[in-house]
């Protein structure tokens, strides 16, 4: 009975130290490799980002996609693998895009991050991608590019040139407004995607794919319904998914083990407690 | 007329006398009795509103107004079409498949959206028979309203090709109106001897300003309502009609909602075209409103430097934190500005590289945040361990869903049900499936419930603040 009622109140550093091993070991070691099922609204994204006009497109059909960067190193680790697994998506198909990054610190994680992918896979800066400077204010920045984006971005990340210097950014010719983007990608840990929706995704009917953290998932569900948003990748899951459904496997498969493991710990713990808790009822009921 | 230098030294001196006169303008205002400052608030807050709103409701201007109405009624005859087909009953897209499972070839019948899954099932899946989606003809009248969508659509693509020829009569008379504005610009600047740095030009060199450029955006507004608007929706359509005249491959679903979005494209080529006469100052408007955000920035650092220097002063409780905001808030900002200084010099960016991105940025700021939300992780077991007790029956269902949700949603929960089919109604009791109906089903009708309280909460907080009734609230006691 000592046990069990001490279930009711373990110590929190037991707690804290279980949690530690089962993120940290599954990370080191990939000893738990699950199929990673591919779920609708992943689906959807994946399939929106395969009809996106390439590169090569014919020059009236030419768009860039745009990577909404509001992340810092405080979700790094759940919106990061989120941007990568699109980014090498985009990559493969030829798919132009810029990354723009509203987060002061998420502009240096992003870019970096983006510029190694593209080494990996020798794409070139200014062709194949951007990186637009650090925008400080949101909703006015989406206002203004509704009616003109490279006087609005200014600059670019890595030159600090003009964005109308189409010689040495191919990608930004024929870029003027909003709607010439082919699609948002809104990687965030905030409720930002609303402002996209309405600014670029209804004014400019521009697909929107939102990549939330877990915690923001339930409310991605309504835009997906009302088919504001065109796909999800729900928090590191979506990410583990959408690297499924391209075939790859990546940061987000490998920390998928982790998830599993620190989720059954969670319920395990849930499960103890609610032993404890009924035990120490029973002997306060029978003293 | 307002001219404002766009460089040099003279705009560093026009930032300055700007900075003055705000700080000016609200030390003037805090000298206005009390009884005049709320109406003198509320009338400039009300005027910004009213911009915005008359902005949105008053119409195009007149020129553009015939190609408006003829788009308006290509949409909505677009739109009769695209109900029209929708009537139609589509049969759902059906793939016979055949794989290898066990040692034995399997073949099953599966939706189409079923096939990727699948694939990552059982490796190699060969697909032996596709049906497409077809109309089924007679149900639902079929042939007469596909007929009808036909008829429809070419009145559609009529009335396209009229506003394309409106156009592009409209399109030499706003060159004209701009050429002359742009001469008019020229003599105004020789006329009050206005310097380079006071005028902006356009790659050609003519001068940029409210007028000129408001005719060269609806120039350009116009050539992309032809060109990328309407040419591709008439061709599209063109083609979406012959695909409906030969009844036997025609897939009416594909073509609905290839006419669904080319009706969205006519409505944005009219909403493009529907500039007034206070759509140039819109951008002006947002300039003023993110110049006002940015003096939150300043007013935010002003408030914490005092904060935390009376902590320092006062030597109270803590005062090594207050203090190590200093030294933080200082050494990035002196690292900061060091940085463009060395990046000049040889040798330079090695050194600003190490101190702002190696030590300051990389090795401080990115590291203190990730292990600040790291921690939350640790918060969120014990905070679940506690709160999760089953103490009635609303907190058992809640536990339920939560661990159906949290299983369904990594792959160990998916590999507990992964024995169940995907196919068929037992695959609807796969965990991964009960955690999308949970969340696309109840949990979505709580979300759009909560959502609809807090957008009526929000409306009536904000006239409540917008009309003064909240108390303390636009400088009516504070200033």
């Amino acid at each position: 009975m000592g046990f069990l009622t001490y279930l009711d109140r373990i110590d929190r550093r037991i707690m804290y130290l279980l949690l530690a091993v089962v993120v940290i070991v599954p990370l080191i070691f990939p000893i738990i490799r699950q199929k990673t099922e591919i779920t609708p609204e992943v689906m959807k994204a994946y399939e929106a980002v395969e009809k996106l006009p390439t590169k090569d497109a014919p020059r009236k059909d030419y768009k860039i996609a745009v990577i909404s960067v509001f992340f810092g190193p405080g979700t790094m680790a759940e919106n990061r693998p989120q941007m990568e697994a699109l980014v090498r998506h985009f990559f493969r198909r030829g798919v132009p895009f810029g990354i723009l990054p509203f987060d002061q610190a998420g502009t240096t994680l992003a870019y970096n991050k983006v510029d190694q992918i593209a080494k990996e896979m020798n794409k070139e800066y200014g062709k194949d991608w951007i990186a637009f400077s650090w925008q400080p204010i949101f909703d006015q920045t989406l206002q203004a590019m509704a009616t003109n984006v490279p006087r609005t971005l200014g600059r670019d990340k890595r030159y600090n040139a003009p964005l109308t210097d189409t010689k040495r950014f191919p990608i930004m010719e024929g870029i003027k407004t909003a709607g010439d983007f082919s699609m948002v990608v809104e990687v965030t840990p905030s409720g930002t995607v609303p402002a996209w929706i309405s600014y670029i995704g209804q004014t400019k009917k521009v697909p929107i794919v939102y990549c939330p953290t877990g915690v923001m998932v339930p409310e991605g569900y309504n835009f997906l319904d009302a088919h504001q948003i065109v796909g999800m990748l729900p928090g590191l899951m979506g990410a583990a998914r959408y690297e499924a459904a391209l075939g790859e496997k990546g940061f987000a498969t490998r920390a998928a083990g982790s998830l599993s493991t620190s989720h059954v710990l969670i319920i395990v713990l849930i499960i103890l407690g609610n032993i404890g808790y009924f035990m120490s009822l029973r002997q306060r009921s029978s003293s | 007329m307002f001219f404002v230098p766009l460089r040099g030294y003279s705009l560093g001196l026009a930032i300055g006398a700007c900075v003055v006169l705000g700080v000016l303008l609200l030390f003037l205002l805090t000298q206005v009795p009390h009884r005049y400052r709320k109406p003198i608030i509320i009338g400039v807050t009300f005027l910004f509103g009213w911009f915005y709103f008359l902005e949105f409701m008053i119409p195009g201007d007149r020129a553009t107004a015939p190609v408006r109405g003829i788009l308006r009624s290509a949409e909505h005859k677009l739109r009769l079409a695209q109900t029209d087909l929708e009537a139609i009953t589509v049969i759902k897209g059906q793939l016979t498949v055949q794989y290898v499972e066990g040692g034995r070839t399997v073949k099953r019948l599966i939706p189409k959206d079923e096939l990727k899954n699948l694939e990552l099932d059982k490796g190699e899946v060969k697909v032996v028979h596709e049906d497409k989606d077809r109309p089924r003809l007679g149900e639902h009248d079929g042939v007469r309203r596909v007929m009808r969508a036909r008829e429809i659509m070419a009145a559609a693509v009529a009335d396209l090709r009229r506003a394309k020829s409106e156009i592009e009569r409209l399109r030499p008379q706003v060159q004209r109106q701009l050429d002359q504005e742009s001469k008019k610009a020229e003599a105004e600047a020789k006329r009050y001897k206005l310097t380079k740095e006071m005028l902006a030009r356009d790659e050609q060199g003519n001068i940029l300003n409210q007028r000129t450029k408001a005719l060269r955006k609806r120039i350009d507004d116009l050539k992309d309502a032809a060109q990328k608007k309407i040419d591709p929706t008439i061709a599209t359509i063109e083609s979406a009609r012959s695909e409906l005249g030969n009844l036997s491959t025609a897939d009416v679903e594909s073509i609905r909602s290839v006419a669904a979005a080319k009706v969205e494209d006519v409505s944005l080529a009219r909403s493009t075209l529907s500039d007034n006469f206070l759509t140039p100052y819109k951008e002006t408007a947002s300039n003023i409103n993110a110049v006002i955000g940015s003096f939150a920035i300043g007013l935010g650092v002003f408030g914490l430097m005092s904060l935390h220097g009376k902590t320092i002063r006062r030597r109270r409780r803590g005062w090594i934190n207050s203090l190590a905001f200093y030294v933080a808030l200082f050494a990035m900002a002196l690292v900061g500005f060091l940085q463009k200084y060395l990046q000049q010099k040889s040798g330079g960016q090695i050194l600003s590289d190490a101190l702002y991105s190696g030590i300051l940025f990389n090795g401080a700021y990115i590291s203190l945040q990730a292990t600040m939300f790291s921690l939350v992780a640790f918060y969120i077991v014990s905070a679940a361990y506690r709160a999760f007790r089953v103490k009635s029956r609303e907190a058992v269902l809640m536990m339920g869903a939560a661990l159906l949700v949290m299983l369904g949603l990594v792959p160990i929960g998916q590999w507990m049900t992964s024995g169940i089919t995907h196919v068929g109604w037992l695959g609807s009791f796969r965990l991964e499936r009960v955690q999308d109906w949970i969340m696309t089903v109840p949990n979505m009708a709580a979300q759009r419930g909560m959502a609809f309280g807090i957008g009526v909460g929000g409306l009536a907080m904000a006239l409540r603040i917008w009309l003064s009734l909240e108390r303390g609230a636009y400088f009516d006691k504070q200033l």
